[in-house]
């Protein structure tokens, strides 16, 4: 801690020492009037650079006594300019024109790879995204990011983040700068992003910065569009699933602008195949953005996102409903205000909520009979939060990042709600709890950027107190960067993470049914330690770059239910149901390579993973393959562009067979065959692999513009794997045969088409 | 939950192959299981010990052990050493001339060849039904059948985990039934100290066949006067007399010591969790729990309150 503060002692004072121009202000796109999140300045005399943050806001210094230094500005997507910058300015505001779109899907911009203290991140556009084979015209932004090193999807179709061996509920997933809870809809097929409402997303793996906590294993940094504050736009697509449609546009003109996007389900499928049963979700994004002046700037968004079972089949007296809803709501308010030149603030207030409701209603009657059942399971959480944070540009060598952040949680992990009534006698069965918890943590960057040499170091501190029992922890957040070259790096990163609440879920198939559970006196905070080092290599002309990063990663105070637990029955004695201090090993080689120039771009992407977890009461305290662990995770991604109009899209995906628990002995209890099963996951399902193509076609209208997108997923139509299962043979003469193992796929070829426009 | 999955599978109308997969060959293990209860009651078993070991996965037979040395000793002290009956597959008490009694503690060893398998259980002491309530036809299910309501009254005893089984048996005489036959009846309760029981079926799960037995414990009703309500279906006609037959009910309220509960709930979550996994994969295989050192299975003990029902053929209106 001594040497790091003299170390900024000694750049603070040798920067002291130089005149030094300041110049700060905004980069927009120049027909939306929208913020550009990591556009870049460089000065190409003083060789020094910026970026623009994730509200669009630039801040450079120069070490010269020169009032006006001429900079590029640029940005992947758009024309490359040369600005002159003055420093006697106060704001300097600089529009981009979208320029000749390259259609390369990679990390934005060629040397930051190298120089900046970043590491194991991952940055994508919708635009790249929506080029991506898709399922029933849906484009999936963590689909995308699954087909990159390091990251796994968890299964046939699943939408879940597996970043580096962690558990789904590891990630912190950002909206806006506000958490949302559960990023899935439909069984996990797809996520409740809107891709048409998002502007940015960004993946870190590792190297967290210190702004950043609450979860282990990943950061997964949404933001959304902030509206065209020119004119009125409208977009809308529509697949085979649903429909979505956006409108925005200016409310004063390049003052304020708004923007709603929805999506809503479009086929009822299932009552279509006659079941009895439906399905429903939507997705609501709303957004307004008030430039109040340049120093002021508010944003108020907010989301919302259901999923809906029903299910309503009965017969001649007998009523079944069973109603299944779930989803996340949150609502946000943003205030940026720049105080100097190089000071630049941001407070945000927050409500996010995740719920799931499941409704039971079974009635039975027939003549001087009547038997009633009703029951109501409630699972959730509820954030109130609030957080500030100030960036400071010391120099062009360093700069600092604070805040605070302040959470208040509302936990209602199980709520039931039971009555049955059997002719006239009622009986009632309630229980209701909630618990209330609270986070706080401060912390500090320090982000030192020299020649040869770049570094972001942190701490973060945190608090949380549940029922009077508290829980504090020290993050340190180290990631050095040593430029070799202008085109080789070698970055070593070292991360101390806490996470304060726990995801309960049961390991077979299917979802949701996630109960987000507090930290408490019993329950302890888990916990990351990891380190990373990678080597990073552009060549060619920045044609090509290659990554490839070694991590290790350790877990602690895991929890799981006990097996075949659950939380019936045990809602106030929740804990004494879930195995605690559970301990996860993870360690992998992820390699990256892309080409980000030509016609035809795309990456190959290269995991060598292990994730083990280990608890005192299962497996008899032996360590275990964890559900999600792959050995070897490939994906390769192929982009041609044939014309400005006409462009294919290529994936293919090789992973080596998850775990899997399987029987291998019996013997008889009482007339039963009870099947033994062997350690837990010492099995391995078939490997997986699956191709997939796209196929995108673009027109230019009076009105504006088409998109024809057709996707084929599964082009060999291979069995993937979806899960295992044991069954009987049974003969004609209905004598028991053998017991043979069965594997389940999920889909086999399966096309699909969507068309979308922009009216503008 | 775990529906959703199916309605996803429904929706993607998936497929299935057989999958061949080499499984690691395991070395067997012995399985034990015997239960004790005081001897001379309306409930007593026979001190039986059944020993057999784990086959290959589709073994047709079961592998009886019957050159085992099995020592039964009470408070320390041998009290016999069981002999193999070929016609029931057991170890049996070779003499009869000891009663085994509640509170004494029992100690089982297994001895085959090098394998020593141990195991230690406690009889229970019994608890009594102080009252039973009886009412013919407390409702009709679906199919026009009568379901009868059986209240019962017991104390629990206070300050100790207690746990407890309850089943309604007939030992039929007549046809349809064989001499021997033991009846079991289907009993449910709506009592959350049964509801709140892992094993239980769920409303949803109402594809699963309900467990023969009740198995609960006390952490509800600790040291209360407890009254259990239960419905079952007697033995009943249908066509020209439609009403229940002439039978006799043993309304059996076990306390079982602990051993004995978790070894058959983990049982029931077991085979549920087998019959689920057609639909839901085998995601959760539930582990089974032991009692005995070096083996499986369980030597558990109970002790039981047994109180007859007799029920006279009568019309059901």
């Amino acid at each position: 801690m001594r040497k790091q503060l003299l170390l900024i002692l000694l750049i603070c004072q040798c920067s002291f020492g130089l005149t030094q121009q300041t110049m700060s202000g905004y980069i927009y796109d120049s027909e939306t009037k929208e913020a550009l999140i990591g556009a870049r300045l460089y000065s190409q005399k003083y060789t020094i650079g910026a970026k623009t943050n994730v509200y669009g806001y630039y801040s450079i210094t120069i070490p010269t006594q020169d009032s006006i230094v001429s900079v590029e500005v640029s940005l992947f997507g758009y024309q490359t300019q040369i600005i002159d910058l003055n420093s006697n300015i106060a704001t300097t505001n600089i529009t981009l024109s979208k320029g000749i779109t390259l259609e390369s899907i990679t990390v934005i911009g060629d040397k930051s790879l190298i120089k900046e203290p970043e590491m194991g991140t991952i940055k994508l556009t919708p635009k790249e995204v929506k080029l991506l084979p898709n399922m029933f015209g849906e484009v999936d932004i963590i689909k995308a990011f699954q087909l990159t090193p390091g990251v796994e999807s968890g299964g046939e179709g699943k939408s879940h983040l597996i970043v580096r061996g962690g558990s789904p509920d590891q990630n912190l997933i950002l909206l806006d700068n506000v958490p949302i809870y559960n990023p899935s809809h439909f069984g996990g097929f797809f996520s409740v992003f809107n891709v048409d409402a998002i502007n940015s997303v960004k993946l870190i793996k590792g190297g967290f910065p210190s702004r950043y906590g609450g979860k282990l294993s990943s950061v997964l940094d949404i933001q959304m569009r902030e509206g065209n504050m020119n004119k009125f736009t409208t977009t809308g697509s529509i697949g085979l699933l649903s429909a979505k449609l956006t409108f925005e546009g200016p409310i004063i003109k390049n003052k304020m602008s708004f923007l709603v996007s929805g999506r809503k389900r479009l086929l009822p499928i299932f009552r279509m195949m006659g079941s009895g049963i439906s399905y429903n979700f939507y997705d609501l994004n709303a957004k307004l953005n008030y430039k109040i002046s340049d120093k002021d700037r508010i944003f108020i968004s907010g989301y919302m996102g259901n999923d809906a079972v029903k299910i309503d089949q009965g017969s001649v007296g007998t009523d079944f409903k069973n109603n299944l809803k779930w989803g996340n709501k949150m609502a946000v308010l943003r205030w940026n205000h720049v105080f100097t030149k190089k000071i630049f603030s941001n407070l945000t207030l927050y409500n996010s909520n995740f719920s799931s409701v499941n409704s039971l209603h079974i009635k039975n009657s027939s003549p001087g009979f009547s038997k009633e059942v009703n029951s109501k399971l409630t699972t959730g959480v509820n954030d109130l939060g609030l957080k500030y944070n100030l960036s400071y540009l010391i120099n062009s060598k360093y700069n600092i990042k604070l805040g605070i952040n302040s959470v208040n949680y509302t936990f209602t992990p199980n709520n039931e709600e039971y009555s049955i009534v059997l002719n006239d006698d009622e009986v009632n069965l309630d229980y209701i709890n909630k618990i209330s918890a609270f986070e706080n943590s401060v912390y500090m960057e320090n982000e030192i950027n020299t020649l040869h040499f770049s570094a972001n170091i942190g701490l973060r501190y945190s608090t949380y107190i549940v029922n009077n029992q508290l829980y504090d922890a020290f993050e340190p957040r180290v990631l050095l960067n040593y430029i070799v070259t202008e085109n080789l790096s070698v970055k070593y990163a070292f991360s101390k993470m806490t996470q304060y609440m726990h995801l309960l879920t049961t390991s077979s198939v299917g979802t949701p049914n996630d109960f987000w559970m507090p930290s408490t006196e019993n329950i302890k905070p888990e916990t990351s330690l990891q380190h990373a080092l990678s080597f990073s290599k552009i060549f060619a002309d920045g044609k090509y770059d290659l990554t490839l990063e070694g991590y290790h990663k350790s877990l602690s105070n895991l929890i799981t239910f006990k097996p075949g637990a659950s939380l019936v029955g045990n809602l106030d004695d929740w804990e004494n149901v879930v195995e605690s201090q559970g301990i996860g090993t993870n360690y992998g080689l992820e390699l990256f390579l892309k080409k980000n120039q030509g016609q035809t771009t795309g990456w190959l992407s290269f995991t060598l993973s292990k994730a083990s977890r280990q608890f005192q009461n299962i497996n008899n305290n032996e360590l275990f393959p964890y559900k999600y662990d792959r050995l070897i995770n490939t994906s390769v991604l192929v982009n041609h562009k044939f014309s400005d109009r006409v462009n294919l899209s290529a994936t293919w995906f090789y992973g080596t067979g998850q775990p899997v628990t399987l029987a291998s002995q019996i013997y008889v209890y009482d007339d039963e065959v009870v099947l033994l099963y062997d350690s837990k996951n010492s099995s391995r399902m078939r490997d997986y692999h699956r191709l997939d193509l796209a196929l995108n076609i673009t027109k230019d209208t009076k009105w504006g513009s088409q998109n024809w997108s057709f996707s084929v997923l599964n082009v060999y139509s291979r069995k993937n794997p979806y899960y295992y299962y044991y069954e009987q043979e049974i003969d004609a003469n209905w004598n028991q045969g053998d017991l043979k193992l069965y594997q389940r796929s999920l889909f086999g070829i399966l096309p699909s088409v969507s068309y979308s426009f922009v009216i503008d | 939950m775990k529906i959703y999955a199916f309605l996803v599978f429904v929706f993607f109308f998936s497929c299935q192959k057989e999958i061949e997969i080499d499984l690691p060959v395991n070395e067997p293990s012995f399985v034990v299981h015997c239960y004790l209860s005081p001897s001379n009651t309306l409930d007593s078993n026979f001190v039986n010990v059944e020993l057999q070991t784990t086959q290959p996965l589709n073994s047709q037979t079961i592998k009886y052990i019957s050159d085992a040395t099995v020592i039964l000793t009470e408070d320390n002290v041998i009290v016999d050493t069981l002999i193999y009956s070929t016609e029931l597959n057991r170890y049996i008490s070779q003499n009869n001339l000891f009663n085994t009694e509640s509170s004494k503690v029992y100690n089982l060893e297994i001895i085959k060849g090098n394998e020593s398998l141990t195991s230690q259980t406690t009889i229970p002491q019994k608890v009594e039904i102080i009252e039973t309530t009886f009412i013919p036809v407390s409702y009709k299910d679906k199919y026009a059948a009568a379901i009868s309501e059986v209240g019962i009254v017991f104390q629990d005893p206070p300050n100790e985990d207690n746990f407890y089984e309850i089943l309604f048996v007939n030992y039929p005489k007549n046809y349809p039934f064989s001499p021997g036959y033991v009846y079991v009846y289907d009993v449910n309760s709506e009592d959350q100290a049964i509801q709140s029981e892992s094993y239980y079926p769920t409303l949803i799960e109402f594809y699963l066949d309900a467990p023969k037995s009740l198995l609960f414990n006390d952490k509800t009703f600790d040291g209360e006067l407890k009254t259990l309500t239960l419905h079952t279906r007697l033995l009943q006609s249908v066509g020209s007399f439609y009403g229940f037959r002439r039978q006799e009910v043993k309304i059996t309220l076990r306390h079982v010591s602990e051993d004995y509960y978790l070894y058959k709930t983990k049982m029931y979550d077991h085979l549920y969790s087998q019959e689920e996994d057609i639909l839901y994969g085998v995601g959760e295989p539930q582990e089974l729990h032991s009692n005995i050192t070096n083996g499986l299975g369980v030597f558990g003990s109970y002790n039981s309150s047994v109180n007859i029902m007799f029920v006279d053929s009568m019309k059901i209106e």
